[in-house]
């Protein structure tokens, strides 16, 4: 089973995108290339070839879902899971994330200390 | 043999003759005892009173002598009337005018013959007073003389009878003007009884014109008999008097068996020697029928003669119980009338040509307070206008009156007090029998009252009607069986888009996008139960294929001919929804907005806190501390203003479709996964509920449920797992969701789904939440026709459930 080492993860949010990136390089030992927008992501996705996706939904221009859809795009990462991180938890938001094939949706305020095992399980789980 | 010759006044002696009414008479005393006298005097066998009639010689008396009659030719009386003398044969057999006479010649042998004319006062001889014997004999005249006495006294007898047919005759005239008086009187008496009197008049007849039988029937105004008096012969003789209408005549007859044509076979009738029939006639009509008739005898123009003044008198008594008869049904009708107008409810009015008041009647009195006495002679209409009546109508009253019309108008009148009141006029004008208009007759009915009553009511209409069409939200009545549209408000037709007339077509189902049928179904029966329904949300598809969001609420009711019907009210919430909508999205964008922040602050605290770069002092650790409590406070805060607008959100609209309760279960449970991961509490969902559907909010049982697991997983000890169940129990659905917790004290079960509630509320940081969230769930649970509750007791765990009628599609 392959482990989980390297993640994109793309997050419009200075703060949040260096707590998130610090709690999952220092509590969970992953590798982090943060984005601060989608298109910074497309650029660099292929270049860092990462084993998940992490995006946050709420983002100006591209949004979670609209980066997803054109990470999958590029043909080395059309299989790369993904996972969101939203504030946006109202049930049929949730369900929408879900149906595009992610493997979870993880809530804001997330919990920093947890991110990265978080991931950990939904990378396991998906393994499966 | 010499046949007499006649006497020079032949005639009038035979007419004397029979005025005396003597032949075939009875014997009489006096008669008998003067031939006996002189019989006996004379000494001769036959002595007779002869009176010579046309053809015969008759005697009234006889001594010795059978016969009564001779013929006249061989008589010798017929001789000795010829002059005044006494007339004597001494010897028939040697006198030539009789010697071959058969009286002379035959049995008889009379040789003697010595006769006294009988002569009246005219000089007439009417007879003899004659001696005969059979052997001849002389008379000296001594003995002459003595004949001529006794012819005298037998004159004088003859006389008497004469008398006494005068005394007859005076005192019949002296009974028949007693008994015209008497009718007389009875005329004029106004206890007049014609059945009795009938009687008494018909006795009367019958004995002054010496009748034996008689009747008197009259004939009533509508052509019928009847029998007031009859004798016994005619007691059952109704058909013989019906023969009798129509007879305008008097019909005499001495020979009623072959004269009479219409006499009935009746034994009796057939005997009549005599019948006279009167008819009572005035003015070309009948009256009446008087009949008399005789066994023996017969009537002359005597009996009409009297009986004519009866007959005048009858004519006026008749006349005058006619008069009488009609004068009193006349007084009954008008009593009858009199009666009907004092007592009618309306008031009655009776004008003369000039309109001037007559007569009326009480309940005009009582309406207006005018009596009859006060207002006599007065106009109506000038007495009872007033400031408020209308000018036109009266002027259209006027104009109805000039042309003589008949009209119905309604006027403000006022009575004597002056207040005022609705009167309603109903006119007539009196035409008598010549064609003349001689009065009016109007009906006057205080209708104020009934006005007010219809005026209320229109106001009344008036006002439903203005709240009905103007109403901003839409109203609709329809036919329950068919859903047909009966009546549309103008809030609807505008929101649908189809006119009234177009709507009258429609059924409600014709405008309801499928997806609601169930739904329908559903409202259909609570309606049915309980009367009323709603409010609940479905849409409408407007006339140009749109659809629009309402909120309905439907009571049924029945028209009252049994008809159900349904109104509803039904409100375009097209805006509100927008509103809704945009609230949602504002709580979106805040809950994002709000927690941003929050997730980095939190998140750069703990991170610090964890960090192996540096040795943080055990004092900065603390702050560290603090400050990340107080974040999480902040944290809470945000959920508890999430779930206070959830709640608020939570009492807007519910929107119930079909869904397999399976999706439901599943995604609550991946909802809060996360949750339960970080604690490390398993989710294990146990459903054996596939396929089964029902008929939720899809996203609220979600919250539900998720709220559920939540609390169960934040009620969870570490590593330790939930369990979801969900069967089907009475045709429901049943989710359980059962924890490994502490379970909750006996002393909180009451308040369990109270708002804000919380076992511990102290105890916030492990549990979370701000206890919102059973009572959001309960509210939306029992919305969707659902049950919640749970079990629990402490040390051993709490199961929620939640139970939901499955849906059945047929």
């Amino acid at each position: 089973m392959a482990s989980l080492s390297k993640i994109l993860y793309v997050e419009d949010d200075e703060d949040i995108r260096s707590i998130a990136t610090m709690g999952l390089e220092m509590i969970g030992g992953l590798d982090v290339l943060p984005c601060s927008s989608g298109a910074e992501a497309l650029l660099k996705a292929e270049g860092y070839a990462p084993d998940l996706f992490l995006l946050d939904v709420m983002m100006p221009d591209m949004d979670g879902p609209s980066t997803l859809e054109a990470l999958r795009q590029l043909p080395t990462l059309l299989s790369t899971p993904a996972v969101f991180m939203t504030a946006k938890v109202q049930p049929q938001e949730v369900a929408r994330y879900l149906s595009m094939g992610v493997l979870g949706v993880i809530p804001k305020p997330f919990d920093a200390m947890n991110l990265a095992n978080q991931l950990q399980q939904l990378w396991s789980k998906a393994q499966e | 043999m010499i046949t007499p010759s006649l006497p020079p006044n032949e005639g009038q002696r035979l007419s004397n003759l029979r005025d005396l009414n003597i032949l075939d008479t009875g014997a009489e005393a006096g008669f008998d005892r003067l031939t006996r006298l002189a019989s006996r005097l004379f000494n001769v066998p036959i002595a007779l009173v002869s009176i010579i009639d046309e053809n015969r010689q008759w005697f009234k008396s006889r001594q010795g002598l059978d016969t009564c009659e001779t013929e006249r030719d061989i008589s010798f009386c017929g001789h000795t009337i010829l002059g005044h003398e006494v007339m004597v044969v001494n010897d028939a057999t040697l006198d030539s005018r009789f010697s071959d006479n058969p009286l002379v010649t035959g049995d008889l042998g009379i040789r003697f013959y010595a006769g006294a004319p009988l002569i009246d006062q005219d000089g007439c001889a009417l007879g003899t007073l004659c001696i005969i014997d059979k052997k001849p004999r002389q008379l000296n005249k001594l003995e002459i003389e003595t004949l001529r006495d006794i012819a005298e006294l037998v004159m004088n007898e003859i006389n008497n009878i004469k008398f006494r047919h005068k005394a007859n005759e005076l005192e019949r005239r002296k009974k028949r003007s007693d008994l015209s008086a008497r009718l007389m009187n009875l005329a004029v008496q106004s206890d007049f009884d014609v059945f009795r009197s009938s009687q008494y008049l018909l006795d009367q007849l019958l004995e002054l014109t010496e009748s034996v039988h008689g009747f008197a029937v009259g004939i009533s105004l509508d052509n019928r008999i009847h029998a007031l008096a009859t004798t016994t012969a005619f007691d059952s003789s109704q058909s013989f008097f019906e023969k009798l209408i129509g007879l305008d005549k008097i019909v005499l007859s001495n020979n009623p068996r072959a004269e009479v044509a219409h006499l009935p076979d009746n034994d009796d009738i057939e005997h009549f020697s005599a019948l006279l029939i009167i008819p009572i006639l005035h003015e070309k009509k009948q009256l009446g029928v008087i009949g008399l008739a005789k066994s023996t005898g017969s009537y002359d123009s005597s009996h009409l003669d009297f009986l004519k003044p009866v007959i005048q008198l009858l004519v006026q008594l008749g006349i005058n119980l006619e008069l009488r008869l009609e004068r009193s049904r006349d007084r009954k009708i008008l009593a009858r009338l009199s009666e009907v107008a004092r007592q009618m409810p309306s008031g009655v009015v009776i004008t003369d040509h000039e309109r001037k008041i007559e007569w009326v009647n009480e309940s005009f009195t009582r309406t207006t307070g005018y009596t009859l006495d006060e207002i006599k002679g007065q106009i109506p209409s000038n007495l009872l206008k007033g400031p408020e009546t209308d000018r036109l109508v009266l002027n259209q009253i006027e104009a109805h009156l000039t042309r003589g019309e008949s009209f119905e108008a309604e006027l403000m009148s006022y009575t004597k007090s002056g207040s005022a009141y609705w009167n309603h006029l109903l006119c007539k004008p009196l035409i008598d029998a010549n064609g003349v208009n001689s009065g009016y007759l109007t009906i006057e009915t205080d209708v104020s009252e009934k006005k007010r009553s219809l005026d209320l009511l229109a106001e009344r209409e008036s006002l439903l009607r203005s709240l009905f069409e103007l109403s901003p939200v839409g109203i609709a009545l329809n036919d329950a069986k068919t859903g047909n549209y009966l009546e549309v408000n103008q809030a609807f037709t505008k929101s649908i888009q189809y006119s009234v007339d177009e709507l009258k077509s429609l059924s409600y189902l014709d405008l309801t996008p499928k997806e609601y049928e169930p739904l329908e179904e559903v409202f259909l029966e609570k309606l049915k139960q309980h009367g009323r329904f709603g409010p609940y949300e479905k849409e409408y598809i407007r006339k140009d294929g749109t659809r629009y969001p309402v909120l309905l609420s439907a009571i049924s009711l029945k028209d009252h001919k049994g008809r159900d019907l349904i109104w509803s009210i039904v409100e375009d919430i097209s805006e509100r929804k927008k509103i809704e909508k945009n609230q949602n999205d504002l709580i979106s964008v805040i809950s994002h907005e709000l927690r941003t922040p929050l997730t980095s602050i939190s998140g750069a605290l703990q991170l610090i806190s964890n960090s192996k770069d540096v040795e943080i002092p055990a004092k900065i650790i603390h702050l560290l501390e603090i400050a990340v409590k107080n974040t999480n406070k902040l944290s809470l805060l945000v959920s508890d203003i999430l779930d206070i607008s959830k709640l608020s959100a939570g009492e807007l609209s519910i929107n119930l479709q079909v869904h397999p309760i399976h999706h439901s279960l599943v995604s609550a449970v991946e909802l809060n996964k996360a949750l339960g991961q970080r604690k490390n509490v398993h989710i294990v969902l146990d459903s054996h509920v596939d396929g089964v559907e029902v008929l939720i909010d899809f996203h609220r049982l979600e919250q539900v449920l998720s709220n559920l697991i939540s609390n169960a997983i934040k009620f969870s000890p570490h590593n330790s797992h939930i369990n979801i169940d969900a069967e089907i129990v009475a045709d429901r659905v049943k989710i359980s969701v059962t924890d490994k917790g502490q379970g909750i004290p006996k002393s909180s079960h009451s308040q369990i789904f109270q708002k804000f509630f919380q076992v511990d509320p102290t105890d916030r940081r492990s549990t979370g939440g701000t206890g919102l969230g059973l009572s959001i769930s309960r509210e939306l649970i029992i919305r969707m026709n659902g049950h919640i509750g749970f079990d629990s007791q402490p040390g051993h765990g709490t199961t929620f459930w939640i139970t939901l009628p499955v849906h059945h599609s047929d």
